[in-house]
């Protein structure tokens, strides 16, 4: 998979076989065993946060199964982009049927569906009839965030493998190694303000390597924040300052700016206004309290329906903070 | 919709207001930078937005509308307001238009002192305009409209009389092929009370798939007593004393539950000025999202019923003195913005689905993990771009977007 070409390091530095994905062992150990026999092999579900290697790992274990013909017999699909659970059937129906992977006389092929949580229950219940109907020839690795919300029979039918976060010093690493083979000079203090930045999150780490050090020549914090402060455009802060000013309607304003103008998600959104209280030039008890309001609606996001009403909800909590400040 | 398909085109097919006719057509005639502005004011529904279309059609000028309550600080009327007013000469030269002709409704939605200045940036763009510029409201009682009135000609607009409704009315049925019971237009041009707009929604609703138009029908949207639209529902939401008036409202409303569930997070921070109320009218509606939500994953409908009363629970609890405002906005905020910028968001698609192709991930990871990094290559590092477009595919449009 890796190529010296690709620009994105993401890309470029992603391990092309199991044995080369240096964390996750046990997981790797556990899958090695399964897949030694593909064809009695179930159908796998991995669960965990971003950036700790569902995907690549995905798509190693692809690689192992379809061998040398890996690449025209792998569907990757993505939950959260496909409209609905129709196209879903329909793209793996089409799929199958042009499957010429061989395995043991058995035409094979492997769908990957990534962010399987993002599904409604009725939507999975489909899913796991489409994975009944196409098992005979299909694979599936399903990925998501959280096992929990995966319907019951689709993860009895499953081998589920758990991701953890990537600890701090893996992720630091990783990130030296990389350095090293691009000829990046990272300093320690930049180091120490990505692998907080990304949260073990790899991806978000390397990304964030790759642009600091495009703006830099040497990688220290500085690079690092500058890097930082140019995804929020500052954008997240005006819109923060409005709401503390008691301006709601033009806090709201920004708000839909960000979210249908930009394409941001409700998550990121709280996500960088997160980062931003921690910096805001108010009292501490302010401070304190927006935190635990923002920890209340990045619930209630997760658990609502309208993003933008959340957020909304939540920016009109911030106005009753506007004679304090 | 039959209220835009029989919108008139011209100031002769408008019906009722002669007078208000004559005047505009009189002013806008005659008029040179220098002279003063025109203000229109009278109940919803009878015409005005139509009349100021109508004359620029007839006078050929090209027509730039704005919503006050969209743009209400000094800066954002100057920012928005400004330019139009001074410039113009550009479109008469090539489209051949007579110039701009700049229209501001519902003036009144703007506010004295939380709107810093909004009236007074108004004013002074109407001295110094070298385009005419008409304004409308619905009423001129609010104290911070009297500067402009002093500034504008003013006019004012009446109900529509219902021999003249009437008429229309039966003009539209000709048209649609509808045969109308006897009284049945009578009734519903009554119940209208002069708003044209209403009078031919309901007309549309009740005779719609129909050949005849029977009076039952009309009787029966008498009976209901229902709200006839949005405008209605929300401000009897808002006078409701008690969860179960709200609920009762939302249940006999014409409405969907859902277009008033967007309707009130649109208009609460018109609603509500002080910052309790708000926050805690804002705190039920999205409690009630969390209904939704749990709806949406679980489709436990009986969860209905408390999603609606959450809904509207925080507008009964929140009691606001400055609750003042009635007037009905419309989800301006994100679909104004939705479809000004289509075109960026189908960029910022395709980057997003190309991106994440190559990558692995989603749009959204696209967007949010990748975008500003490849951004930031591209921009420090030019002599990557080739190989970038090479490897994703980008179109020229994502190229030169990318690149600010």
């Amino acid at each position: 998979m890796a190529q010296e070409n690709e620009v994105m390091w993401t890309e470029k530095y992603r391990p092309s076989s199991l044995d080369d994905v240096v964390n996750q062992k046990d997981i790797i150990k556990m899958l090695g065993a399964l897949l030694v026999s593909p064809s009695t092999m179930p159908h796998l579900l991995f669960a965990g946060p971003p950036g700790t290697g569902k995907t690549t790992v995905a798509l190693c274990a692809a690689q192992k199964i379809l061998g040398q013909t890996w690449r025209n017999n792998i569907l990757e699909l993505n939950a959260s982009d496909e409209r609905g659970i129709q196209m879903i059937r329909e793209r793996v129906k089409n799929f199958s049927r042009m499957a010429t992977g061989r395995l043991s006389g058995l035409s094979i092929n492997v769908v990957i569906l990534d962010e399987c949580d993002q599904m409604t229950s009725d939507a999975q219940t489909a899913l796991r009839r489409i994975m009944e109907v196409s098992s005979r020839n299909s694979r599936f690795i399903l990925i998501a965030n959280y096992s929990g919300k995966i319907i019951e029979p689709i993860q009895s039918r499953c081998a589920i493998f758990r991701f953890l976060p990537l600890k701090r010093d893996d992720v630091a690493q990783y990130l030296q190694e990389i350095s090293h083979k691009e000829g990046v000079k990272l300093l320690d203090d930049g180091l120490n303000a990505i692998t907080t930045f990304a949260n073990g999150d790899l991806r978000r780490a390397i990304n964030t390597l790759q642009a600091a050090s495009a703006m830099e020549k040497a990688v220290d914090e500085r690079a690092v924040n500058q890097f930082l402060g140019e995804i929020d455009k500052s954008d997240i802060k005006k819109m923060i300052n409005k709401a503390l000013e008691g301006d709601f309607r033009g806090a709201r304003e920004t708000l839909f700016s960000l979210m249908f103008n930009k394409g941001l998600s409700g998550s990121e959104i709280i996500r960088q206004i997160h980062r931003q209280i921690l910096v805001l030039d108010v009292p501490e008890d302010v401070r304190i309290e927006l935190i635990r309001v923002l920890g209340e609606y990045d619930f209630r996001l997760l658990e609502g329906a309208n993003e933008d009403i959340q957020l909304s909800a939540f920016l009109a909590q911030v106005v009753k903070f506007c004679r304090r400040v | 919709m039959w209220t835009e398909k029989y919108r008139p085109k011209s100031i002769c097919e408008i019906i009722g207001n002669e007078e208000a006719k004559v005047a505009i057509v009189k002013w806008l005639k005659n008029w040179v930078p220098g002279n003063e502005g025109f203000l229109l004011w009278g109940p919803p529904g009878t015409g005005k937005t139509s009349l100021v279309q109508a004359a620029a059609h007839d006078f050929q000028y090209q027509l730039i509308e704005m919503n006050a309550s969209d743009v209400r600080t000094e800066k954002q009327i100057s920012r928005v307001m400004g330019p139009a007013s001074i410039e113009g000469s550009l479109d008469k030269a090539f489209y051949g238009y007579r110039g701009l002709l700049l229209f501001v409704d519902e003036i009144d939605g703007i506010f004295g002192r939380e709107d810093h200045g909004g009236m007074a940036a108004i004013q002074k763009i109407l001295e110094v305009t070298r385009v005419p510029i008409i304004l409308a409201a619905n009423s001129t009682q609010r104290e911070a409209l009297q500067p402009l009135i002093h500034c504008c000609q003013v006019v004012r607009f009446q109900r529509v009389r219902p021999p003249v409704l009437l008429a229309l009315l039966k003009n539209i049925c000709r048209l649609e092929g509808i045969n109308a019971e006897e009284g049945a237009l009578e009734m519903i041009t009554e119940m209208s009370q002069g708003d044209v707009r209403s009078a031919i929604n309901d007309l549309q609703s009740t005779s719609s798939g129909a050949v005849t138009l029977r009076r039952e029908n009309i009787a029966g949207l008498f009976a209901r007593d229902r709200p006839a639209n949005i405008s209605e529902t929300l401000n009897s939401i808002f006078a409701a004393q008690t969860l179960r008036e709200a609920k009762k409202v939302i249940d006999e409303s014409d409405m969907d539950y859902e277009s008033i569930y967007q309707a009130l997070h649109d208009n609460l921070p018109f609603r509500f000025r002080d910052p309790e109320a708000l926050a805690t009218a804002y705190d039920y509606l999205s409690k009630a999202d969390i209904c939704f939500g749990e709806i949406k994953k679980t489709q436990d409908w009986h969860l209905l019923s408390y999603a609606l009363e959450l809904m509207v629970s925080g507008i009964v609890l929140a009691k606001d003195s400055a609750k003042e405002n009635n007037h009905f906005h419309f989800p301006h905020g994100r679909f104004v913005m939705l479809g000004r910028s289509r075109a960026t968001r189908s960029l910022l698609d395709e980057l997003a689905q190309k991106i994440g192709f190559r990558y692995h991930v989603s749009k959204r990871t696209a967007t949010e993990d990748y975008l500003n990094v490849v951004k930031v290559i591209m921009l420090n590092h030019p002599e990557q771009k080739p190989k970038i477009s090479e490897q994703l595919s980008f179109s020229d449009e994502a190229q030169s977007y990318l690149e600010g």
